[in-house]
């Protein structure tokens, strides 16, 4: 089983983000692979040390993208494509799949595998799109394989009111959901055999990807601006005996918070 | 454990910094009765070094003046969860730092005579004596960088960095000192070659005598009332893996492959590297500290093959020429100290820094353990050289 997994580098949320003047505000930054995607990688290496076979990351990217890869290649995929672009500020979901679309051209996969949604935007709009453009099948928001065998994969997809249990044929794309499975860290010996993995740099214009099919001309939306969540507000504190702090907190969570109104 | 304040208009002694070095002082300023007192924190009390350090201690310098200093800090840490009455989980299970060459073993044979002479427990152990303490290190011939000896230093061990911050300030605060977090310094007031008070972003604070603590940012503090000291500031990066059962019962540090580590109470291994070769304020850590560490703990420990990393972090060293820290009144600013230049060796100084700072601000004359650490050494040519015991690699 050849498996492809799409990763978008993303900033890493567990620091905090800072917005100045409508922009994310670049300095000081960590970039991380996103984190559906890691769960897409962990999917895929679990798959081919099941059913034999290779993973291979993709992703698009400036040049600090590599070190996703790099990390991802620790963490135990076996190669990795880098589609370098460095200026991809302003290209929306359309145009990120319409060049996935064009970096997966001439390469043979069993499988796209990737997370439902990217965490710096949660879109979840490039993996459907791809798989329209590239004319294959897709099942989104995975949270079990039941099956995995030549030719055909059967897929459990949570929905609104349970799971649905799809079988599919392959070639396909899947998008998984984080409760699929809890990712490997990387090991000692996996950051150092990283550095020997394949890791294939292309650029765009050997892909075919025209200036026309690049930001905000090829895409069909646009980010005005970014504006921080509003921060909480600070909480209240009662002092006292219980019987009569807890009457004041439901009192106030009437009157004030009208939580039980 | 402490409680907030407003902020007053006037304190005897304001300290800026609540790291363990700040909030030590404050402690020890208490303990000599000056308690109006406020400690300003930019972030939260153990935001920087304190709570980024691998939470190494150890006394076996290389310099009279450093085994000396050292030897203090690490007695006051033994003392130190007794008199605070909280659990630190000080663990003093012995430190090796290890030799790789026949130059290196020559520096640690110094070390161990130089330790002895001051009352420090310190001595070289050769590869086989090493082996039968440490069974999983590799002492063959085979790596890059063969292990050829060791200092052994049996007081040498590791403690709970955080729990050390909040001893400090749980005792701080009870001695009726106020840390004041999320409280930045915008500038320094000063009149007639006087320190006067402090402006921040909470208001402005009058004050006779200001202590500057903030290691990495030691700099940036002093740029503010045009002080020029020799600090340099460089990120460190360290990483913890994921629990193993009990495995390491000593701290191992090798200069040469720039790598230290020891095992938590918890059974993370801890593990630090040498400075970043280019000065920065990022607290990013990288994926090339990640390879160079693996690369080279592999080298000594091959068995840590699988060992998966958890998390990685960076912290900010404020480096001097001599590898010594600075801890000194300035003489062109009356009631201005600056207590700094503490680079990859802070954490485990912490008492003995506190302690000797809260001597000098309150006799206004400094202590004779840290006359040495004057900042006038750099212009007089009186240098502690402590690189070679007080880094790794760098």
């Amino acid at each position: 089983m050849e498996i492809i997994v799409p990763v978008k580098q993303v900033p890493d949320v567990e620091l905090n983000i800072k917005v100045k003047d409508g922009a994310i505000v670049e300095e000081g930054l960590s970039y991380v692979i996103s984190s559906w995607d890691e769960t897409a990688l962990e999917a895929a290496l679990q798959i081919t040390e099941d059913v034999g076979g290779e993973v291979t990351l993709l992703t698009i990217g400036p040049e600090k993208a590599a070190e996703s890869l790099r990390k991802g290649l620790a963490i135990g995929a076996h190669k990795a494509i880098h589609v370098k672009y460095d200026d991809a500020k302003e290209t929306d979901s359309f145009a990120y799949a319409k060049i996935l679309q064009k970096a997966l051209e001439g390469r043979s996969y069993d499988l796209l595998l990737t997370g439902k949604q990217a965490q710096d935007t949660d879109a979840g709009l490039t993996a459907p799109m791809l798989a329209e453009f590239i004319g294959l099948p897709q099942v989104t928001n995975i949270i079990r394989f039941s099956d995995v065998s030549d030719g055909r994969i059967t897929l459990h997809r949570m929905g609104d009111h349970g799971t649905e249990v799809v079988e599919m044929n392959l070639p396909g794309v899947v998008t998984v959901n984080d409760s699929l499975n809890e990712p490997r860290l990387a090991s000692m010996r996996g950051i150092m055999m990283a550095k020997k993995k394949p890791l294939e740099e292309v650029d765009l214009d050997g892909i075919g990807v025209s200036a026309e099919m690049r930001g905000a001309p090829a895409s069909m939306t646009e980010v005005l601006q970014y504006e921080k969540p509003d921060s909480r507000k600070e909480g209240k504190t009662f002092e006292g005996e219980e019987a009569d702090t807890v009457k004041q907190a439901m009192e106030l969570l009437v009157s004030e918070a009208k939580f039980l109104a | 454990m402490w409680q907030n304040h407003e902020l007053k208009k006037n304190y005897d002694v304001v300290i800026i910094g609540g790291g363990a070095h700040g909030l030590a002082t404050a402690y020890y300023l208490a303990k000599l009765g000056i308690t109006n007192v406020a400690v300003l924190e930019q972030k939260f009390i153990g935001y920087g070094g304190s709570g980024r350090n691998t939470a190494i201690l150890r006394s076996n310098y290389r310099t009279e003046e450093g085994i000396k200093f050292y030897d203090q800090s690490l007695g006051l840490y033994e003392d130190l969860a007794g008199e605070l009455d909280f659990n630190l989980m000080f663990s003093q299970q012995g430190h090796f730092t290890l030799g790789h060459s026949t130059a290196a073993i020559a520096g640690l044979v110094t070390r161990a005579e130089n330790n002895k002479a001051l009352g420090v427990d310190s001595y070289v152990l050769d590869p086989k004596e090493i082996k039968k303490m440490l069974p999983e290190i590799d002492i063959s011939d085979h790596p890059r960088f063969p292990v050829m000896g060791a200092l052994y230093h049996p007081p040498g061990g590791i403690i709970r960095h955080d729990a050390v911050v909040w001893a400090y300030a749980r005792g701080a605060d009870h001695a009726g000192i106020h840390i004041h977090q999320l409280t930045e310094v915008k500038d320094i007031l000063v009149e007639n070659g006087k320190t006067t008070g402090v402006v921040t972003n909470k208001g402005t604070i009058n004050c006779g005598t200001l202590i500057s603590v903030v290691a990495g940012w030691s700099s940036e503090v002093c740029r503010k009332v045009n002080v020029k000291l020799p600090f340099v500031t460089h990120p460190l990066q360290a990483l913890v893996t994921q629990s193993y059962k009990p495995w390491l019962n000593q701290v191992v540090v090798s200069g040469t492959l720039h790598i230290y580590l020891s095992q938590t109470d918890r059974g993370e291994l801890v593990c630090g590297n040498g400075i970043d070769t280019y000065p920065h304020y990022g607290m990013r850590s990288t994926l090339g500290f990640l390879e160079s560490y693996a690369a080279h703990v592999l080298e000594l420990f091959p068995v840590l093959h699988n060992v998966a990393v958890q998390r990685q972090w960076a912290g900010l060293c404020d480096m001097t020429p001599d590898y010594s820290p600075i801890i000194s009144p300035i003489d062109e600013i009356d009631g201005f100290y600056v207590n700094g230049g503490w680079g990859t060796y802070g954490f485990k100084a912490s008492p003995a820094s506190g302690f000797n700072t809260a001597q000098m601000v309150a006799d206004r004359k400094t202590p004779k353990m840290i006359e040495p650490f004057r900042y006038n050494r750099f212009a007089e040519n009186r240098l502690l050289g402590e690189k070679a015991a007080a880094s790794v690699g760098s």
